[in-house]
């Protein structure tokens, strides 16, 4: 499926809503990888998917991920060490190397999700902090009950640390 | 010489090492490879005994959604493929080497290299075909959504056609006479739809509406063109639209 830039921006501009009162419930998908994802509605009609992951043998790695059908078209990272080269032909606010372990990723036509932009002030951000910031971003409103991802998981976690 | 120092001298002059911050010792190198949204990969390395242990703890994979064994079993595949064409071992998500000191600099390299593939290889997979749970899934999700909105609807109600030849409607509002058909992406199941509502084309009276799955990515402009010569279609996407034609007959 072919996106168009305005149809990105108009989902990306229109208010989203992830449903559901109920608690994130995170799924380990393997010991590197903790996951959770949820269908995002526009006006209750599902267009698109929130997915997040949690490296637990990382510290603070963490992504948040907007999809518009099956396209990503919205990301927000945390990882460090970090380093980020935008590719020509990106748009003019766009730098062309970034070191910011909190960056974004927007779509853009012909560029996909290549195009990153440090945010800035989010160095100390919890990971419901982060959460928030791209809730905010993506003009979400996030509706189920925040639950740490090591929640569950803190015997797998540092069994893994271990091996 | 600290573990920091032994990778400094053993990788190459542009890959910058990072000690982590959480107090395990860990290295991370900051490689010249990228993977295909343009972040840079990174290996860790940490000193097992007198061997050093590069992983890219499943970096490679991080982000991928599995909607499917199927799919899992496809990205399995991929990574041990790429492992094996790299040198490096594959466990749970993971690339990774143990090697000596000595060794280091190569293997930084060969991990990197296999992450970025791995990653890369991922991200050309087409999606994947449409499976028939899927088509089973979405009839309920109809089905449910349209009782939700107080619509009366009927499963598998018996029809005559034209011909002579009785179908079932898979959704039928029986006040409004609308059969609804959902439609994936199957050709078999698009070639069944068209069957169907060709015959009761012939039948004075029904709301015949082919109603596509778009809720991934909508059935190509060929579903369409086919489909749009029997009845009405719809997506899925803009229910709230025609929910009310379907409710009031309109």
């Amino acid at each position: 499926m072919d996106l168009l830039q305005g149809e990105v921006d108009a989902f990306m501009e229109a208010q989203k809503v992830v449903p559901s009162a109920s608690p994130i419930a995170w799924q380990n998908g393997s010991p590197t990888q903790v996951i959770w994802q949820a269908p995002v509605e526009v006006e209750a009609v599902q267009q698109g998917t929130v997915f997040f992951y949690v490296n637990p043998t990382l510290p603070r790695r963490w992504i948040f991920k907007l999809s518009f059908h099956r396209a990503e078209i919205y990301r927000l990272d945390v990882k460090q060490p970090m380093r980020h080269s935008n590719p020509a032909g990106r748009p003019a606010d766009c730098p062309g190397t970034i070191l910011c372990p909190e960056h974004e990723h927007r779509w853009r036509q012909g560029l996909g999700l290549n195009c990153a932009w440090p945010l800035e002030n989010l160095s100390d951000a919890s990971h419901e902090r982060i959460l928030e910031v791209f809730c905010e971003r993506a003009r979400i409103d996030f509706r189920p009950d925040y639950s740490d991802p090591a929640s569950g998981l803190q015997l797998e976690i540092g069994k893994e640390r271990d091996v | 010489m600290s573990v920091k120092e032994t990778v400094l001298a053993a990788v190459a002059e542009d890959i910058a090492c990072e000690v982590l911050a959480d107090g395990s010792g860990r290295i991370g190198c900051l490689t010249p490879f990228e993977y295909p949204d343009g972040d840079a990969v990174v290996v860790w390395v940490r000193e097992m005994g007198d061997k050093m242990e590069v992983s890219d703890y499943g970096e490679g994979l991080a982000d991928q959604e599995f909607r499917s064994d199927y799919e899992r079993g496809i990205v399995s595949d991929i990574a041990r493929g790429a492992a094996r064409a790299n040198g490096v071992a594959v466990f749970e998500g993971r690339l990774g080497t143990q090697c000596t000191p000595a060794e280091l600099g190569e293997n930084v390299l060969r991990v990197a290299s296999a992450s970025a593939q791995v990653a890369a290889s991922i991200a050309c997979q087409k999606p994947s075909r449409r499976k028939e749970s899927e088509e089973n899934e979405f009839v309920r999700l109809v089905d449910e959504t349209l009782r939700q909105s107080k619509v009366p609807v009927e499963r598998e109600h018996k029809l005559q056609g034209s011909s002579g030849h009785s179908h079932r409607a898979t959704i039928y509002v029986p006040h409004t006479h609308t059969i609804l058909e959902p439609v994936g992406g199957h050709w078999n199941q698009v070639a069944s739809v068209y069957t169907k509502f060709s015959d009761l084309a012939g039948v004075n009276g029904f709301h015949r509406y082919s109603l596509l799955d778009d809720r991934q990515e909508s059935p190509g402009d060929d579903v369409r063109t086919l489909l749009v010569g029997v009845s009405d279609v719809i997506t899925w996407s803009a229910h709230d639209a025609w929910l009310p034609h379907i409710r009031g007959g309109e």
